[in-house]
């Protein structure tokens, strides 16, 4: 429960609450306070615009790691644009109208209007036949620019697409990379005694709860099996997916969230079609994770 | 009392913050329709700045790289939440550069139970401070320059024991009563060091945050 506070005791609290400098039942009572109170919420405002103006005290830092600068800028946008389009917030990419080609079309359309409307003067006060022949004529003019313009936006928009697409395969790329080459991220190698020896490796990036598991050698299952991806626990064996190689190569992505010490081992096992809920078939590869 | 010249340099960045207001403002009204080159401007314009805040209160180059990409990500989040009418967009991305810092700080010192001792850096050393070649933009280098130097003119005039209060609790994120246990003063007289602190840069400050807004 928040302690209630007087309008004073809040007010005199409010310079410690900017600077957060409470302690957390004190804060929370205090916020509680401002919330409701309109002069004690725009005086907190302006103490927190007095606060933050002390982060100009530090100097300019460049960065601490090289390359550190372009990674986060290139992570953020990379995830705010996905994130865009999940939400479906991302601004509708349209046909650039202001494209040389469109206006030029655009242009001349105008032109061959007005051209029309004065050929159609001239037909009605002179030749009739003549003047319907050339405004047919025009509108023939005018309906090829019109199909120009039509095949202008949509290769416009097939050029969109593409562009959209191969960013969206960069963007997968990228994730793929900063998943097995992050500086948070652990590596745990599987191996196999069969014949022809299935390996694999397994990259945990541990800030982002992302599992990348390599895999190479492995031999199509029979009809109706499976492969199954097993996270190791000392309390528990955790599916990470079913998977099918191909070619005997196969990439598994998952995301689980894991304490960094809970690891044991990381497993492939052969399991009927669509998984089981604990590892039951033979162990293909299998990797130590405390070494 | 601010002489005459302290006044002028207040005015010529209050132009400035203005006009960079502005940008803020157009970046963020982007960023809200879901334009993620919105979020790579304003990082370019903010990270001198964050990271410079976020690197003299964390220690570890990890700890700052994460808590950096953890502001701009939440500024990205929440850019919908801000809310023009209730401060403005530098309060607003400072304040959440070093909530998520001060996150980190006290989540630090909880795990490894660690002295608050921390090696001496303080705002008393006031200083001019070395700038490293950390943006390419000379209009934000100048500015920042001139605006570190107001703030750092008004620190100054602030009682020593004043401007240490605000320090610990700004840079190193003690509550007021764990600052009271570090300088061996009652809580009242801390409480009151830092109200004062507050009232009297507001007072120098304020034309640079009016126009902020």
């Amino acid at each position: 429960m928040i302690p209630e506070l007087s309008h004073e005791e809040a007010f005199a609290a409010l310079d410690a609450a900017a600077l957060d400098a409470l302690d957390s039942a004190e804060r929370e009572a205090v916020l509680a306070h401002a919330d409701g109170c309109e002069s004690c919420r725009h005086e907190l405002e302006a103490l927190r615009a007095t606060a933050a103006q002390l982060a100009f005290v530090s100097p300019l830092s460049s960065e601490a790691v090289p390359g550190s600068r372009e990674r986060i800028r290139s992570r953020l946008t990379a995830r705010a644009g996905a994130d865009a389009r999940v939400r479906g917030l991302a601004p509708e990419r349209k046909p650039d109208l202001s494209t040389r080609e469109y206006r030029a079309i655009r242009a001349r359309i105008n032109v061959l209007a007005w051209r029309r409307a004065e050929w159609l003067a001239l037909a009605a006060s002179i030749l009739l036949i003549v003047g319907i022949g050339v405004m047919a004529s025009v509108l023939r003019d005018r309906e090829n620019l019109k199909e120009a313009l039509v095949g202008a936006t949509a290769s416009t928009q097939r050029s969109q697409q593409a562009s959209d697409s191969l960013r969206s395969l960069v963007m997968s790329r990228d994730s793929l990379i900063a998943g097995i080459t992050g500086r948070d991220v652990a590596m745990v190698q599987l191996t196999s005694s069969a014949a022809r020896e299935p390996s694999a490796m397994m990259f945990w990036d541990r800030s982002r709860n992302g599992w990348t598991l390599i895999a190479h050698n492995l031999p199509t299952p029979k009809p109706g099996r499976t492969y199954q991806l097993w996270l190791v626990t000392p309390t528990a064996k955790i599916s990470a997916g079913t998977f099918m190689p191909q070619n005997g190569e196969a990439m598994v992505r998952a995301t689980y969230a894991l304490a960094r010490d809970s690891l044991r081992a990381v497993a492939v096992t052969d399991e009927p079609a669509g998984g089981m809920p604990q590892p039951t078939g033979s162990m293909v590869v299998i990797g130590n994770a405390t070494k | 009392m601010a002489n005459e010249s302290t006044v002028s340099g207040a005015a010529a960045n209050a132009a400035s913050a203005s006009r960079g207001a502005d940008i803020d403002g157009e970046l963020v009204r982007r960023m809200q329709s879901g334009d993620e080159r919105a979020l790579g401007t304003f990082y370019d314009r903010w990270y001198p700045i964050v990271n410079g805040l976020v690197a003299r209160m964390l220690k570890s180059a990890d700890d700052v790289e994460d808590v950096v990409e953890e502001t701009f990500w939440q500024v990205w989040r929440q850019a919908n939440r801000f809310a023009e009418g209730r401060g403005s967009v530098q309060t607003w991305i400072l304040t959440i550069a070093r909530s998520r810092a001060l996150d980190r700080l006290r989540a630090t010192r909880r795990r490894r139970e660690d002295s608050i001792d921390d090696g001496g850096e303080n705002l008393a050393s006031l200083a001019e401070p070395s700038f490293a070649p950390a943006t390419n933009d000379p209009s934000l280098a100048v500015e920042h320059k001139e605006r570190s130097q107001l703030i750092r003119a008004a620190l100054g005039d602030l009682p020593r024991e004043q401007r240490e209060a605000l320090e610990l609790g700004y840079f190193k994120g003690l509550s007021q009563s764990e600052i009271a246990e570090r300088t061996g003063q009652p809580l009242g007289t801390v409480k009151t060091r830092m109200r004062l602190a507050m009232q009297k840069l507001r007072d120098r400050l304020s034309p640079l945050h009016e126009v902020a807004r």
